[in-house]
């Protein structure tokens, strides 16, 4: 008798705490029969030419359609900021939206867990931000079994893997790494007045977003005969290797006036190493991803400018594409979020 | 010995209520028509989602029974995946699957084997040692693998009876070892009263190193399942394990001062944890409240049991 009363309690917890979270059900007008959602179109491997966010017209859903939003975690603002995008486009349409994440960007298992989930919800498309570029293929594969369109956002799933697996993706929306790049390198140029030595750290080599920014990097300084490249070193996206890999450069070539570097951790390790180098404001700075930590050095001037990326604008493309696509629209393989470049008078 | 213990009889009761709710929830949720959470795929999908914690759990429990704890399991887990997917990579086509999963458990059982010596041999307490082991395999399982995710083409993955299959072959076995065999009554015996254990013959240091090394065989096996789940072995995987595998345990009846408890409650215990988050999951309840409640029914679970025994008194 008394060990029942372990079952009532924790029954008892279960239901208040899902009358507390949980969202309401789902209006109850539905047609008898939903419209079957078309095949996900085949997208091919190589890597097509991004296109820039396009409208699909005005769109007015048929029926509130279930659309899971899949994240690596809700502990990131990256995240966070991702879901309330997608949120105020499913409101704006109508949709019934459902976003998850796992506890840990980490933890693929769960996430494949959270997948697996959706498919049984029988929901009509599947948005993911994947917690791996390849281990995810196969509850994805699930996915495309049932018939789900699947959209990848933000990270993007391994053209490759996903081809031989014969995983079927709608599309891949994500940040231009390249023109978010080319945006910050061109501003620190300017700034340095088309003259001097540069420098730049890079993220993991052979990385996706690492290359890409490297290619935009590159891209700026051939409009910039002035500019002579002094050094370009991988810093592997860490503070501490952007502190130490720029106090070397530092040694070596005394005369650098401007660095860029592939992301805000290691601009945040460079401006330490410029501090302990007796260098404070002789070297300008331009990092990327527009971390709240960088917005205080931009305010300090010791940052001159990082790239915002925009994953509300992910988020609510998600959805939307989502949506065109349940309504028959035809959706590009691959879309391109815009960037912007962030500097001291753009903060509020 | 009775199938099951009164602890275990009680989570039984609850995990029907659970399942109960959570059918009834799911199916409000779709304008009550058919419950999302009793369906074919759901069913098989709650099956799927606690295969690791479940097998982690085995292990688990006879080490815990057995009056120590192992923390190091999600690390080992995390080491033996990168173990299979380095073996798997390095030789041609299909034929490094053998070799893999085997070089994968002659690994779990080599670090449970190094866990147990350590906690048998120096006396130090295992809290401590799985603690510092925890570090040691995570950080090597790093350095194996480069501290990247190795994907494994070849096998189909993502099938449902593979890792199910496995699951309930740790269950039957690690309930035949406690149930049957004399060892698993030394297991018993050296949790309850060491002192008592030692003076009737038990050889307490063997039980002991064999406790763990089932544990780090459980952990490798729950590596292979990860592997059919995921199609890769992966340094990152299974971060926390430990402590879903101890709550499994603990929910479970098995108590953690050793010398009592069974196989069945933790199975019971892991699917109660497993049937939550799913539930909570189809339900879209935020990831957040998902811990709450988790973590809620684990407190609920100790102290009513607490309660219990009290009363009884």
């Amino acid at each position: 008798m008394r060990t029942l009363t372990v079952g009532l309690l924790a029954v008892a917890l279960i239901g208040a705490g899902l009358f507390a979270g949980c969202p309401k059900a789902p209006p109850s007008v539905q047609p008898p029969l939903a419209k079957q959602p078309p095949p996900p179109p085949t997208v091919a491997p190589a890597a097509t030419k991004a296109e820039e966010m396009p409208d699909f017209g005005e769109l007015r859903p048929a029926k509130a359609y279930k659309i899971a939003l899949i994240m690596k975690t809700m502990s990131n603002p990256f995240f966070q900021t991702m879901e309330r995008g997608a949120k105020e486009e499913a409101g704006k349409l109508g949709i019934d939206l459902s976003s998850q994440a796992a506890d840990k960007e980490t933890d693929d298992e769960k996430q494949a867990g959270i997948v697996e989930n959706a498919i049984a919800k029988k929901v009509d498309a599947i948005v993911i931000a994947p917690a791996d570029s390849k281990t995810l293929i196969p509850a994805l594969l699930k996915a495309n079994e049932a018939g789900i369109p699947v959209i990848n956002v933000d990270n993007r799933i391994d053209p490759q893997a996903a081809a031989d697996a014969g995983l079927k993706l709608v599309t891949f929306i994500g940040p231009d790494n390249a023109a978010g790049a080319e945006k910050a390198a061109r501003h620190l140029f300017e700034t340095m007045g088309g003259k001097g030595k540069v420098a730049m750290l890079e993220g993991i080599r052979g990385v996706d977003n690492a290359e890409n920014r490297k290619q935009g990097f590159e891209r700026a300084l051939k409009d910039f005969p002035g500019i002579e490249l002094a050094e370009t070193q991988s810093a592997e996206w860490e503070l501490e290797k952007g502190e130490s890999v720029f106090s070397t450069m530092l040694t070596a070539h005394s005369d650098i006036t401007g660095l860029f570097c592939a992301n805000d951790m290691m601009a945040l390790g460079a401006i330490r190493a410029i501090e302990g180098a007796g260098k404070k404001g002789k070297v300008l700075v331009a990092g990327y991803d527009n971390l709240a930590a960088a917005q205080e050095k931009l305010k300090s001037g010791e940052l001159l400018c990082t790239i915002e990326q925009h994953p509300d604008l992910m988020g609510a493309y998600g959805v939307r594409c989502a949506v065109a696509l349940l309504e028959g629209k035809e959706i590009p393989p691959e879309i391109a979020v815009p960037t912007d470049l962030i500097t001291k008078e753009g903060l509020p | 010995m009775p199938l099951l213990n009164y602890r275990a009889l009680g989570m039984l009761v609850a995990l029907v209520l659970i399942c109960g709710v959570m059918t009834v929830l799911t199916s409000w949720q779709n304008d009550w028509g058919s419950p999302t959470f009793l369906s074919d795929v759901n069913l098989r999908n709650v099956l799927l989602q606690c295969s690791i914690t479940t097998v982690a759990a085995a292990g688990m429990t006879l080490v815990i029974i057995a009056g120590g704890i192992d923390l190091s399991v999600g690390s080992v887990l995390a080491l033996c995946s990168v173990v299979l997917a380095v073996v798997v990579r390095a030789l041609p086509g299909l034929s490094g699957i053998g070799p893999g999963v085997l070089a994968c458990l002659v690994a779990g059982a080599a670090f449970g084997m190094l866990n147990g010596l350590l906690v048998a041999r120096t006396g130090a307490p295992p809290f401590i040692v799985t603690l510092g082991t925890l570090f040691v395999g995570r950080g090597l399982a790093y350095v194996f693998a480069g501290g990247q995710t190795i994907h494994v083409e070849g096998v189909r993955a993502g099938a449902f009876a593979p890792p199910v299959l496995i699951t309930l072959g740790v269950i039957m076995a690690a309930h035949l070892f406690l149930s049957l065999t004399p060892y698993g009554r030394y297991v018993y015996a050296t949790g309850g009263s060491e002192e008592a254990a030692r003076l009737s013959g038990v050889p307490i240091g063997r039980v002991r190193v064999l406790t763990y090394i089932a544990s780090g065989i459980c952990a490798a096996l729950g590596a292979v399942i990860y592997w059919l789940r995921m199609a890769a072995g992966n340094p990152l995987a299974q971060d926390g394990l430990e402590l879903y595998a101890i709550a499994a345990v603990i929910v479970g009846g098995t108590s953690l001062s050793g010398g009592q408890g069974d196989i069945l409650g933790t199975v019971i215990g892991a699917l109660i944890m497993g049937v939550l988050a799913n539930g909570l999951g189809l339900l879209a309840v935020p990831d957040y409240w998902q811990k709450v409640i988790i973590g809620t029914v684990i407190v609920a679970a100790v102290a009513a049991d607490r309660l219990r025994a009290k009363w009884q008194k």
